[in-house]
Parts: structure tokens; sequence; C-alpha cells
């Protein structure tokens, strides 16, 4: 059964990587003409490096991460004051380090310290002074980390780290549900204030989420494209490569963030249900997992892991449709680029090794 | 641990995000297919050259020449929009608000281009695309010329986009960007004219850039016509009304063809196409864009005489011989209707040539109005005349049951009297004026005129007549009167007797509420008529102006060759 489950994983992982390199591939097409082949071959060593990464992850101990994971944390955060200060910046935005031509992202390394720093806490079995230990201290964290990504500015990121702090406390037993609530509503009342920390772009975005066409030719023309491209598609798609929006060049950022509007534009409707059936495997496979082993600290860092998977997939997804504003965030597996690939293939070495353990 | 929240959050994650693939791939599928088809499949238009309309010596009056338009496709230029804008403004020396104006204005989506700027020539348009390059795409349509400005602006009328007036024009087929022709003949041969529009399917991409060809159609040339018309008598005929407000049509008497229809004051036809000065033509009170001699019915006054003799000779009414004393004035009961001199003793003949009203008031109550309308009728009054040109004024012949109708009054005597002089409710344009006089010249037919001569270099033909059925003896009695007044030292048009073109013709002066208006209608030479011709001059005065204009008119076709003098 445990054996069957990890094939099954593997299965749906070498299938994503296909339909990553597939939209990649057509993405990368102008009029019939393959350009920036150079992204495509850099995404095919990606994903050996994502499988070499998670290969080796899979040999470490989880539980070391229990024991280092406040130094975790703080190297997280020394890094996100380090790229703030000294990294590469790439369209007005300091997220990148860059190491003999390849850009780390120091956000993307943030998500997993969060992880494994909010499993730590609440995969203590304590249940004294539940609002200090257990709501007050991890939230300062979460804040703490969310408030530097929001800064650089990397608003995608910094949303995914606060939900997947509710999503990981709605799970812990011990806390009342009404203390999250509570900072939830008061996170609303309160939200308006950081209105004017955003930058413009980031304001014409939200705009625009409420009504795309009070700008088509700036901040809402990428939202009213990727709705064609994904309508256009109908059922059964325009078919590979032949999808005009993406042929011809109407979508912008379509090999990243926009990937989904590709599949979409040339699979269909179909493409994108098998597409969501995939990603439904292997988050069934994660909630399985956390029924299954014994450790807090596991099932903690298993459901971190399925919150930061989900939230990636239904943002994403959301943002390219118009459900949810566009904030800039990679689709899970799909989008080219190399940080977001190389932490979610640690992610699921450490549920690899959790899978070994077990 | 209790993960149920979790489950039911990425239950319901997933719902939205299918729900959300449902509505836009499934219901609204179609609707996006068709966003995306707009977005990347485009027809260029092109646009037909419209025939060409010549005179009858085959100089051009009406052609197509190519301008040029720029368009910017504003997907392209969204960050250098300002720059461009400017650039362009100082190059034509135009200012940049109303170059944004129009791009505001004609803005669709963000991938069709837009025009910023319309109507400029060859070379600046070379210039711009010099200094802007790819920004811009250059644009040539045709668009029409016309050589003479207000010359033969009502005969031809003009030519523009069918926008403004499409849903009216759509039921005939025409597309909104299409041009189509307005007034004139440009409007009443406009089928044959515009031939049909092509046009290019491509595929472009996001900067415009055409990548790929689905199709063509290639546009017809529209096919030429030949007028009866002969331009450089109308530029004499437009000379010869300078100061007047009125028409002068010359036409075959046998076959109707016109040679000229001129009416003025006219309008600059070109800026009409243009769109320019616009304003100042519809505000004009001069009316010009009244067609005189079609669109606008009058009092005939005086030139109306020659038809009531025919009819009343023609219903044995009168003969030659009979004769009616004119004192210089008619009794009606206890009013005086007045001749504008005592003529005395006059038969049909000496009645024509001195314009006596007194015998005319006489005939008209012996026919009675019936007989009088029924010959007014025959000679073409009260009906168009079917010339091809839009909107013919048909004017009014009255009779009983017409007054009964719309002044809701019954017919007097003294209605009748008025009617025979060309005056009362009487209303007829100088067109059919011409026609009526025509059938003097050509033994005795009603003649259905014409400006067309030939489309596409094929003559057509324009046969319907109707006979009058006059007798030839009848006939004569008034050619002579009518020959006799210009002919006889004391007849009303002896004044053109001296141009030697053996004129026969009629005067007329016509009463209305302002000054009278003046007539001259006739043909010529006598013998052998080749012409027939009519002066309608509005409000001038008396006929007298209208015979200095006739004179002034033919001393100029004279000069000018245009016209000999009869051996």
């Amino acid at each position: 059964m445990r054996t069957n489950d990890s094939k099954i994983l593997v299965l749906c992982l070498i299938i994503l990587n296909a339909i990553s390199l597939a939209a990649l591939y057509s993405s990368l097409h102008q009029e019939g003409e393959f350009v920036h082949q150079n992204v495509f071959y850099r995404q095919i060593v990606w994903i050996v490096i994502f499988w070499v990464t998670m290969y080796g992850f899979s040999f470490i101990n989880y539980r070391l991460y229990f024991d280092s994971s406040i130094f975790i944390y703080a190297v997280s955060i020394i890094l996100l004051i380090a790229v703030k200060l000294f990294g590469k910046e790439i369209m007005g935005a300091h997220r990148w380090f860059s190491f003999f031509g390849l850009n780390f992202q120091p956000s993307e390394f943030s998500k997993l310290a969060v992880v494994i720093l909010l499993a730590r806490i609440f995969s203590d079995k304590a249940d004294r002074r539940v609002v200090i230990n257990k709501v007050a201290i991890p939230f300062s964290f979460v804040v703490l980390s969310g408030f530097l990504v929001f800064r650089q500015p990397d608003l995608g990121t910094a949303s995914i780290l606060f939900l997947l702090f509710f999503m990981m406390g709605f799970s812990v037993k011990s806390i009342k549900k009404r203390y999250l609530a509570a900072i939830i509503i008061a996170g609303i009342i309160l939200a308006p204030l950081g209105w004017h920390k955003l930058r413009d772009y980031q304001k014409k975005r939200l705009i625009v989420f409420i009504n795309p066409n009070v700008d088509p030719l700036g901040a809402g023309y990428t939202i009213i494209q990727s709705k064609i491209a994904i309508g256009s598609g109908k059922i059964i798609g325009r078919g590979f490569l032949a999808g005009t929006q993406n042929q011809f060049n109407f979508l912008p950022e379509r090999h990243t963030d926009f990937i989904f509007t590709v599949i979409a534009e040339e699979f269909g409707f179909l493409g994108c249900v098998i597409l969501l059936f995939l990603y439904s495997f292997i988050l069934r496979i994660l909630y399985k997992k956390i029924k299954q082993v014994k450790d807090s600290f596991a099932q903690f860092l298993i459901l971190g892991i399925y919150s930061i998977f989900f939230l990636h997939v239904f943002i994403n997804i959301g943002m390219t449709m118009g459900i949810i504003p566009v904030v800039g965030l990679p689709l899970l597996f799909l989008s080219y680029g190399g940080t977001h690939l190389i932490i979610t293939a640690i992610f699921l070495g450490i549920f690899f090794n959790i899978t070994r353990q077990c | 641990m209790d993960t149920t929240i979790i489950k039911k959050i990425t239950f319901i994650g997933f719902l939205i995000i299918l729900g959300g693939l449902l509505y836009y791939q499934v219901i609204k599928g179609d609707y996006y297919l068709e966003r995306s088809k707009a977005n990347y499949i485009r027809v260029i238009s092109q646009e037909a050259i419209r025939g060409s309309i010549m005179d009858v010596n085959n100089k051009v009056v009406a052609y197509d020449l190519p301008i040029f338009d720029i368009a910017v496709v504003p997907y392209q230029i969204k960050k250098d929009k300002n720059a461009v804008f400017s650039k362009i403004a100082t190059l034509i020396n135009s200012s940049e608000e109303r170059i944004r104006n129009n791009y505001k204005k004609n803005i669709k989506s963000p991938f069709s281009p837009v025009d910023i700027v319309t109507h400029i020539n060859k070379s600046m348009a070379l210039r711009i695309k010099d200094k802007l390059g790819g920004k811009i795409i250059i644009k040539s349509t045709p668009y029409r010329y016309y050589p003479f400005n207000y010359e033969m602006s009502h005969v031809l009328g003009y030519v523009k986009d069918a926008a403004a007036f499409y849903s009216k024009l759509k039921t005939y087929g025409y597309t909104p960007y299409e041009r189509a022709g307005f007034l004139g003949i440009e409007q009443y041969y406009d089928s044959y004219l515009k031939g049909k529009e092509g046009g290019k399917l491509v595929e472009v991409d996001s900067n415009g850039r055409v990548v790929g060809f689905l199709g063509e159609s290639l546009p017809q040339r529209g096919k030429d016509i030949t007028l009866t018309i002969d331009s450089r008598i109308q530029a004499a005929a437009y000379k010869a009304l300078s100061g007047y407000k009125g028409a002068i049509i010359l036409m075959d008497p046998y076959s109707g063809g016109i040679i000229t229809l001129c009416s003025r004051p006219s309008y600059n036809v070109n800026n009409v196409v243009k769109g320019i000065k616009l304003h100042s033509v519809f505000s004009d009170r001069r009316k010009p864009f009244i067609n005189r001699a079609t669109q606008a019915a009058y009092p005939l006054g005086s030139v109306f005489k020659p038809i009531l003799a025919a009819a009343a000779l023609s219903e044995k009414v009168i003969n030659k011989d009979t004769t009616f004393d004119c004192k210089g004035f008619f009794l009606l009961g206890n009013h005086k209707f007045s001749c504008w001199a005592a003529h005395g003793i006059q038969n049909v003949t000496e009645a024509i040539t001195h314009s006596c009203n007194v015998y005319f008031y006489n005939v008209g109550l012996k026919l009675g109005i019936s007989k009088i309308a029924k010959w007014a009728r025959k000679f073409g009054l009260g009906e168009i005349t079917g010339i091809d040109l839009p909107y013919e004024r048909k004017g009014i012949v009255p009779d009983i049951s017409w007054k009964k109708k719309y002044k809701r009054m019954q017919w007097f005597a003294g209605d009748t009297v008025n009617t025979s002089i060309g005056q009362g409710y009487l209303r007829a344009t100088p067109l059919q004026a011409v026609i009526a006089i025509s059938a003097f010249a050509n033994g005795g037919y009603i003649v259905r005129p014409h400006i067309l001569k030939a489309i596409g270099g094929k003559d057509t033909v324009f046969i319907k007549r109707s006979y009058l059925n006059i007798s030839s003896y009848n006939l004569n009695v008034v050619r002579e009167g009518l020959h006799d007044v210009v002919q006889n030292d004391s007849g009303t048009a002896h004044l053109l007797d001296s141009l030697g073109l053996d004129i026969a013709g009629k005067t007329g002066t016509a009463q209305n509420s302002g000054a009278p208006h003046g007539w001259f209608v006739g043909f010529f030479p006598y013998r052998n008529p080749k012409y027939s011709i009519c002066v309608f001059l509005e409000n001038a005065g008396s006929s007298h102006e209208a015979l200095k204009v006739v004179y002034k008119f033919l001393v100029q076709l004279q000069e000018e060759n245009l016209i000999s003098r009869p051996k």
C-alpha cells in the first residue's frame, strides 16, 4: 500500500514534468518559430536537478529539521534581509540572488523555513498557554517573514505564508478557532492601512481585479487576454501549438506565471480537468500519509507541504481566471523557474523521507 | 490533529476552479473564442475603385484619387503613444489634441488599427512613414475628386462613407465603411459606379504584424459612366447665371438627352466630400443644395400659354382665326383681371407673340379647368419627368378636386382665369417647362429626359415617349406664334433675334409672393430644332432678366464654337 502510493506519486510527477515541458515548448513558439530555446533546455536541466534534489533529501532524516528549525528560520530571515540589501534587481523588485548565472529566490526558501518552524511549534504536545505559545509566537514569526517578503515586493509568497499559518493553525486541536478568526477579522480591518504600502503596479492589479476594463492596455490587459485564452480553449482545446492567444503573442508571462493559460487554450476543459486530477492525486496521497504517520511533527510537516501545494495551485489558477487578483505566483511543477522547482523538490524529499521512516 | 477543515478547504477550492473552468470554457467558450478570433483575425478591406464619370466629350468630371490615412495599433504604441502623437502633430502641422481625439473616437480594440489622421497626400504620408517607421500604418484609400468645384455639383452629387446613413442603406447590401453616392448621378447610378469591395483575411500577432494569410477577394472596379452633359456648355451656363438664383437647361428635344442642367447657387462639392465648411452650405439661406431645375416647382406664368393654346386648338374650342379683343383688362363679374397692355384684336398666333393675357383668359374660361388640367398633365406637368436624378419634384396641376382636397375650398371661375396664364396654384419645375416646350420642337411628343449616355462604354437607350396627338396643323399654329415671339419686332423676346440662331420660344414673368420669377423657354433652330432651352430665374423681377441671361449664355456658346448658326 505504502509503496504503491509512492509509485503513483512518482508517476504523477513524471506526467507533470512532461506537461510542463510540453506547455513550455508551446509557449516558446511564436508564429511557428521556436524562440528562446535556451529557456526550454534550462527547464530540462532544472527538472533533472529537481529529481536529484528530491532523491537526495529523501535520505535526510526529517527529525533533523525539528532540531534545526529555529536555525533554518533564522537563516531564511537573514537571506531575506540580505537580498533586500544586496540582491539583484529585476523589474523593480529585489527578489533574487545570482550565483553563476542562476537566480535564487530567498522568498521561496522562507516557505520551507516557515513550514518547518510551524510544524515544530504546532506539534508540541504541551497545552499550556496556547494563545501565547501556539498563536501569538508562531504568528509573530509568520508576520516577520511575511513582512520581509511583502517588502521585496512579492505579494504572492507573502499571502501564501499567511494563509499557510491559518491552514495549519486551524488543524491544531488545542487552538480555539475563535483566536484565529479574531486575527483574520483584525487583518481585514487593518488591511486598508496597508494600501499605501503597496507599489503602484500592485494597487493597479487590485483595481483591475475588480474591473479589468479600467485599463485594458495596461494592468487589465493580462487578465483580459488570459480569460480569452482560457475561454477560447472550450472543451477540447485549440490543439497543441495551435492556441492563437499563445502563438501570436497576445499573452505576456505565459511561460512563467501564466503557463496555465497555455494549457487551457490548447488542451481545453478536458486537459484542465486531467491536470486538476493529477494535482488532487498528489494532494490525496499527502493527505492519506497524514493519517498514517504517528509522529505529530511529521504530520504537521506534511500538512504544511499539502497547504503550500494547494495554495499554489488554487491561487495561480484562480488568478489566471480573474477569481483572485494577479499576485505573481508560479504554478506548481509547471511554471518555468528553478528556485520554485527546487523548493518543491525539497518538500517532496522530506515527504519521501517520512514515508521511508514511518 | 483535526484535518477535516483542510479537507473542506481543498474541496471548495477545487470546486471553485472547476466551476470557473466550466463557466469560461464550456458556457462562455464560444464568446471567448470569438474574442480570440477578433484578436488575431483581421479583415483588411480593399475599397473598390469607383467608376469615373465622363461628359459627352469623354472629359472626366468625377474620378477616384488615392489619398492616405495614418493609423496606429493601440497595443503596439501603448508605451510611447504621446511621443508618436506629438511627432505626427508637428509633421502635419496639426494639434496633438486633435489627433488624440481622433484616436479616442475611432479606437475599437487593442489590436485593430485606429485612424488618427486622414486625407493627407502621398509625399506627406511618405515623410511621416520615414520618421515613424513601424509604429504607424499608412493606408491608401480612394476618395472622390471632381474637377468642377461648383458647376456640376447638382448633376453629379457626391460620394461619402455610407456610415451616417447605414441604417437606411444596409438593406441594399452596403457595409458601414463603404462609400455611397449621395444626390445626383452618383446616387442614381450608384449600383453601377460603386463596384465591389474586396478584402484580405489575415492573421496578425499582438504587434499587428501580418503573420498568416487566410484568403482574399479582389475588389472589382465600378463601371464608368458617360453623360449626355457637355461640361463646357455646363460651365458657360453656370457663368451666365452669375448673380442670379435659377437654372439653365439645354436639351436635345428629340431624344431628351440633357446637354446642360445647371442650378445656381451651387456648393463646392469637393469640400462636401472632405467634410469641410459644411455648416456654411447648410445654413445658407439661398439653399445651394437645391437643384432648382428639378427639385423646386414654380408658377409658370406666360410660359404656360403655348400649352393652353395647343389644348384649345385640339379641343376645337378655338381655331387659327378665333380672335378676342384685348382692352387691357378682363372682367369676370366685378373682378378685373389685367393684361400688361391693350393689345386690341388678337388671334392665337398674335396672342402668343405678344403674350396677351386677355386672349388666354377667354380661352381658358371656354376650355374649363378640367380640360386645362387634362392637357397640362398630357404635357407632363404634375408628374415627374423620370429624369435620372433623385428627389425630383412633380409640381402641381390644380383642378376642382385638387382644390377641395388641399385647400378645402370650391373652385371658382377666377381660379380658371388665373390658371390660364400659368398663375394661381399651377407649379412646375424648369425641367417640366423645357420638356413641354420640346413637344413643339419634336413634332408633338413628351420625351423622357436623361443624363446618362453610356454605362461602361455601352450606349443606353431611353425610348419612353408619350404622344400628345395634336395635329401638325394645330402644332404649327402654336409654333408660328413661338417663332414670332423672337422674329417679330413686337415679340416679347425679339432681343434674341440678333443672335441669328433662329430661336422660337416663350417668355414668362411669374407673379409670386416675392419679386416675379423670370422665364424663357424655347427651341432652336426653328426649322430643324437641335436644342430646347429653359432659363429660369428665381425672383429676378421679370422675364427681361431671363432674356438677358439667355442672350449672354448663347453668345458665349457661339464665341466658344459650341453651337453654330443654322445655314
